[in-house]
């Protein structure tokens, strides 16, 4: 009962004018920029954040999750009709969705990522307003020890999930964490690697190192691939699937929604994951399996059912706990505290009608995507042939008014620089960039919770291990850091990504 | 010997990192104990961590196999895109909105040498008209249109 009223709170909120607005301005913009061949989810996130800092916070907050899933949509698209996907988590929907485009089934293929992904987002936005409430009560008897061990598993699974070498991840986290406490120490008011700056008393600019990392840094290295070209588009044909396609859709669509679902809980999980493992999995029990990689349906209904579904869940941790579990994850956190609303379990008291209405306004801007995307293909279709000579620099340019707009500073536009050439000589070096903007968010939490925890328990440490919750959370963290470095594990874990690619 | 440079290089650059910040903390920042931390605790712990790890990373260089090459460094795009967005920040407010962004857009066009000359400058028109939409009309930003260096020029 409880759970219809605030459900209904939700989308009498999300419904309101100007948040419908919002929404589909988000869900727009993101499906627009997101079918531009080489950009996906966190490359137009970070891209359109600056826009969102002259709303009110919940119609801030809800243009820009509808960015989100609008760029997956859109990247899924690309994916399909050009054979580029726009980020990693439409990357296996490139295999058959591809394929199938060169059969002249592209059309089906985009019905069964779009409709895939609406059943999807509508299952996991129900989840996401099951599960977060109670998730949010248990938060709230949590103390200071026991935040402290969450963000630590947190931070570990970002490292199990990453793709590349543990140890680099480790350090990338370890860096995060430091240039993350840049500025006022909140305790003792003292300045911290400020370089006596009066600027850098607020700390590193977020979105200046979301934009440094996920928009320059991304052009550097398409600059570098070269593949620069117009693209060979493949025609739509046909849009509806037969019967036959339609009912090959559902088995697969179930499944990815329940793997995505689960997976995207994770801190860790969310999009990437969930379609690696869902394609895998459909590979796996299908009794289409051998038309796998040559054009079956199964292969990008399941991925984008569970790309999606993982996209919404991962909201589940961020919500209740506070805790992002991945980068775009961390991007809603930065934008959250921006807006000046501190992340964890109060919000849903303070701000119930933020909380609910962020949760109405997903299904709602789901449904949205699924008429935007689907009668409206042929719009988007016109958009792929843009070429990335004329975005990239409309991108930097974009980027640069962007990240000034937000404080009207300069530093903020050089520590983009500094950024982008950073991240692109660290990615070269073949570490990964999400541990350290999740350890950059979570730095002065993580910091805040530990001291509070040790003056609380008169400067004891054996406090993290002796309370049962956060006992069990560091004995999940070890035991996580220990599994991905067995010989076998990593030898699986190596192929989950690269498999089939 | 065979040595791992991308490893050894990644590693030495964590190195740095931690050495270069935990100076820092143990010049200027109170370190206070475990019981009261002060600012300077947690950033030494971080720091102490990073040297460690950024040294296993260097040493490890030395033993496992040979990764894939770094590659060549495309100079001219990563020169190129970096000064178009210092030129952005340093002149800004001497160029204006307008000029500034086509700018911008232009330096940042050169990082490639797939890209025309008059696509260049048409892409830098549009881009400045559209932006100056957006950010001086919509969204007011204080930039004035055009910048201290085109005043006095065309009379007033």
């Amino acid at each position: 009962m409880d759970m219809l009223d605030n459900l209904g709170l939700g989308v009498s909120v999300a419904m309101a004018p100007l948040n419908l607005l919002y929404c589909f301005i988000g869900v727009f913009l993101g499906t627009v920029i997101g079918v531009l061949p080489g950009l996906g989810p966190l490359a137009t996130m970070s891209m359109l954040l600056p826009l969102t800092f002259g709303l009110p916070p919940t119609a801030a907050l809800i243009m820009l999750a509808g960015i989100y899933y609008g760029s997956q949509y859109g990247s899924s698209t690309t994916a399909i009709l050009v054979n580029l996907p726009g980020e990693a988590s439409s990357a296996v929907t490139t295999i058959d969705g591809y394929q199938m485009a060169r059969q002249g089934r592209a059309g089906p293929a985009l019905v069964a990522a779009g409709l895939g992904s609406f059943f999807a987002g509508s299952v996991a936005t129900l989840l996401v307003a099951f599960v977060a409430q109670p998730l949010t009560s248990l938060a709230l008897s949590f103390g200071s020890a026991e935040y402290f061990s969450l963000m630590v598993v947190g931070l570990v699974s970002s490292v199990a999930l990453a793709s590349g070498s543990i140890l680099k991840a480790v350090a990338m986290i370890a860096a995060g964490l430091l240039i993350g406490l840049t500025g006022t120490d909140i305790y003792t008011g003292t300045p911290r690697f400020t370089f006596g700056t009066m600027e850098l008393l607020g700390g590193v600019d977020f979105v200046a190192i979301a934009v440094g990392f996920f928009g320059i840094c991304e052009i550097m290295r398409n600059l570098e691939a070269g593949n620069l070209s117009r693209p060979a588009i493949a025609s739509v044909g046909r849009l509806w699937p037969s019967r036959s396609d339609f009912m090959r859709m559902i088995p697969p669509a179930i499944r990815g929604t329940a793997i995505g679902s689960f997976l995207g809980i994770l801190p860790g999980g969310g999009a990437l994951l969930s379609s690696f493992v869902a394609y895998n999995v459909e590979k796996k029990v299908s009794r289409n399996a051998a038309e796998f990689g040559s054009g079956a349906i199964e292969g990008v209904c399941a991925p984008e059912a569970a790309n999606n579904a993982g996209a919404q869940t991962s909201f589940i941790p961020l919500l209740s706990l506070g805790i992002p579990s991945n980068a775009v994850m961390a991007l809603m956190v930065g934008a959250m505290i921006i807006q000046g609303i501190v992340p964890g379990p109060e919000v849903i008291e303070k701000n119930p009608d933020l909380f609910w209405g962020l949760i109405a306004s997903m299904w709602i801007g789901n449904a949205m995507l699924v008429v935007l995307n689907l009668p409206l293909v042929g719009i988007w279709v016109k958009l792929l042939s843009v070429r990335y000579t004329i975005l990239f620099p409309a991108i930097v340019a974009f980027c640069c008014i962007g990240v000034y707009s937000v404080d009207n500073s300069e530093l903020a536009v050089y520590q983009v620089t500094i950024a982008g050439v950073a991240a692109y000589v660290l990615v070269k070096l073949g570490c990964e960039v999400t541990p350290f903007v999740l350890g950059f968010i979570l730095g002065p939490m993580l910091e805040e919770h530990l001291r509070r925890a040790m003056i609380i328990s008169d400067g004891d440490p054996t406090v993290l291990v002796t309370r049962p919750i956060s006992a069990i959370l560091l004995a999940i963290a070890a035991a996580a850091l220990v599994l991905v470095s067995l010989p076998a594990i990593v030898k699986k874990r190596q192929a989950v990504f690269v498999d089939d690619l | 010997m065979k040595v791992n440079g991308k490893d050894l290089a990644t590693g030495l650059i964590f190195l740095a990192l931690g050495a270069a910040y935990g100076s820092i903390t143990l010049r200027t920042l109170p370190l206070g104990q475990a019981l009261n931390m002060g600012p300077g605790y947690f950033p030494l712990v971080l720091c102490v961590f990073l040297v460690l790890v950024g040294g296993v990373i260097a040493v490890r260089s030395f033993v496992i196999e040979q990764g894939t090459p770094f590659g060549a460094i495309p100079w001219r795009g990563v020169i190129l895109l970096s000064l178009s967005t210092i030129l952005f920040a340093t002149f800004l407010q001497q160029l204006g909105m307008l000029p500034g962004i086509f700018l911008t857009t232009l330096v940042a066009s050169s990082a490639s040498s797939r890209v025309s000359p008059v696509e260049a400058l048409a892409t830098s028109a549009g881009v400045a008209l559209f932006c100056t939409a957006i950010f001086g009309y919509g969204l007011e930003l204080p930039v004035p249109l055009f910048g201290s260096w085109f005043h006095g020029m065309g009379g007033a």
